[in-house]
């Protein structure tokens, strides 16, 4: 019986220093690894310093190991974004002439989908029929984030497909939602202004569709904007309906005061904000009596955002703001107090 | 004798590439550059060495940029040092808070590696 307790525990021994042998070796191994990776970033990164200030032709040393390789898109894709200017371009040909773009084109069909956005994002500096061709063909890839990396970098290149085909492909407004659809839109509205803002004045597209294709269009404030605006406005859904509020008044077109008129009337306290919001933006001193009244609603977003668009307002908002601050209903003299004393931090600061 | 000789900039980035790039450059250039990566070694390498210019970034871990402008600013000792905002962050606002709150010079990211040496070498001409 002894002696089978002992054999156990030499067994169970022996497998203890065999794990600790294996994570002694494995952390060796991976330590080794990161000193090779800094000492080849610093010798990389030494030569490009080198190459910029002299604007020499000196190639980067030549490697073939796949870390080697990773580490020259990583600092390639790193350096790129930071540096603009006459840098940039001496840059772009640097990681050119080591071979970075045949790597990122080869990264496009990468079983890793962050491997492949990576690429698609970063190719966009390595304009060629090469880059533009593999991009084109990165459109149909099955990970909806690296299709629409590949679109971006296509309508920066200024090689995108029209509008209408990007939509169709990229399924904008159901599966692609993100931030990055609004700014293809606004990469190509230098192009298709007209068909951008077809598509926001669709009632048939979806609504999410219908307001990034807006947003992206927003900051152009043009006048033809102001009628697509003010009719997605009305729109039952407040969610919808805010977005657009908010819009209107981001184009600087004081017209619509009847239309942020309504939205301070609105059941939804989204579209109240917004609408809040937009009047002080626009100054709409009419509206001064709606926005005091608002002082007191339920929601405390919209008594900030009254305050603030009262604040704002030339004629008449602050002395509204000191009445109720003085005299009005405990709600709404928190409110006023709060927008009066922001504006004077504001004014101090 | 450059306006660069002798001259110690101080870059507080935690982004080490940002402090590699610049240090590079003003070195090139002939100044002494020292680093930090965070706002609270960067306050304390302000007090300990008083750079002739401070190059800030605004988003920084412990103390954000501001908040080392702020403490700058406010102490008699390092206040004249000038403070060279280096920022990703483009807002108008965000640029003149910078300002009020005393930074001489404003640039942005991405920027130019050579702008950012000509607004260096403003600082001592």
């Amino acid at each position: 019986m002894l002696i089978a307790v002992w054999i156990v525990s030499i067994g169970f021994m022996l497998i203890s220093l065999s794990a600790m042998a294996v994570l002694i070796i494995v952390r060796a191994v991976t330590a080794a690894r990161s000193m090779r990776q800094a000492e080849w970033r610093a010798e990389a990164l030494e030569r490009i310093f080198k190459m910029l200030a002299e604007d020499s032709t000196v190639q980067l040393p030549a490697r073939t190991p796949r870390g080697y390789t990773r580490l020259l898109t990583g600092l390639a894709s790193d350096l790129l974004a930071l540096l603009r200017g006459l840098e940039h371009g001496q840059l772009v040909e640097i990681f050119q002439a080591a071979g970075v773009r045949e790597i990122l084109i080869g990264d496009l069909r990468h079983w890793n989908a962050r491997l492949a956005q990576a690429a698609a994002e970063n190719l966009r500096h390595f304009r060629s029929p090469e880059s533009v061709a593999a991009l084109r063909q990165t459109l149909t890839h099955r990970t909806p984030e690296v299709r629409l990396a590949a679109a971006l970098s296509l309508a920066e290149m200024k090689e995108a497909p029209p509008v209408e085909e990007l939509v169709r492909i990229l399924d904008i407004g159901s599966a692609e939602q993100s931030r990055l659809a609004v700014e293809l839109f606004r990469r190509l509205a230098h192009r298709e202004f007209e068909t951008i803002l077809a598509i926001a004045a669709d009632r048939s597209r979806p609504a999410l569709l219908r307001l990034m294709a807006l947003e992206a269009l927003a900051e152009q404030r043009d006048p033809r904007l102001v009628a697509v605006t003010s009719a997605i406005a009305r729109d039952e859904t407040g969610d919808i309906a805010s977005q657009a509020v908010r819009f209107l008044g981001a184009l600087g077109d004081r017209s619509v005061a009847p239309i942020i008129s309504a939205g301070l009337q609105s059941a939804d306290w989204r579209v109240r904000v917004q609408a809040a919001t937009a009047a002080g933006r626009l100054g709409l001193g009419e509206l001064s009596e709606q926005l005091t009244e608002l002082l007191d609603d339920d929601a405390w977003w919209v008594r900030h955002r009254a305050g603030e668009a009262l604040g704002s307002l030339r004629e008449g908002g602050i002395e509204q703001l000191r009445a109720v601050s003085a005299g009005g209903e405990d709600r709404s003299r928190r409110a006023a107090s709060l927008a009066l004393d922001t504006r004077s931090v504001v004014a101090r600061g | 004798m450059s306006p660069a000789a002798s001259k110690a900039v101080l870059i507080a980035d935690d982004d080490t590439l940002v402090v590699e790039v610049v240090k590079n450059k003003l070195r090139r250039q002939g100044y002494r550059v020292a680093s930090a990566t965070d706002g609270m070694s960067a306050l304390a390498a302000v007090t300990e060495t008083r750079p002739d210019l401070v190059i800030l970034d605004a988003m920084m871990p412990v103390h954000d940029g501001y908040h080392v402008l702020r403490e700058m600013k406010a102490d008699p000792v390092l206040a004249a040092i000038p403070v060279l905002m280096l920022s990703a962050r483009k807002l108008e606002s965000d640029r003149l808070t910078a300002l009020a709150l005393g930074a001489d010079g404003y640039l942005l990211k991405p920027f130019s590696a050579d702008e950012l040496a000509v607004c260096v070498r403003s600082f001592f001409s």
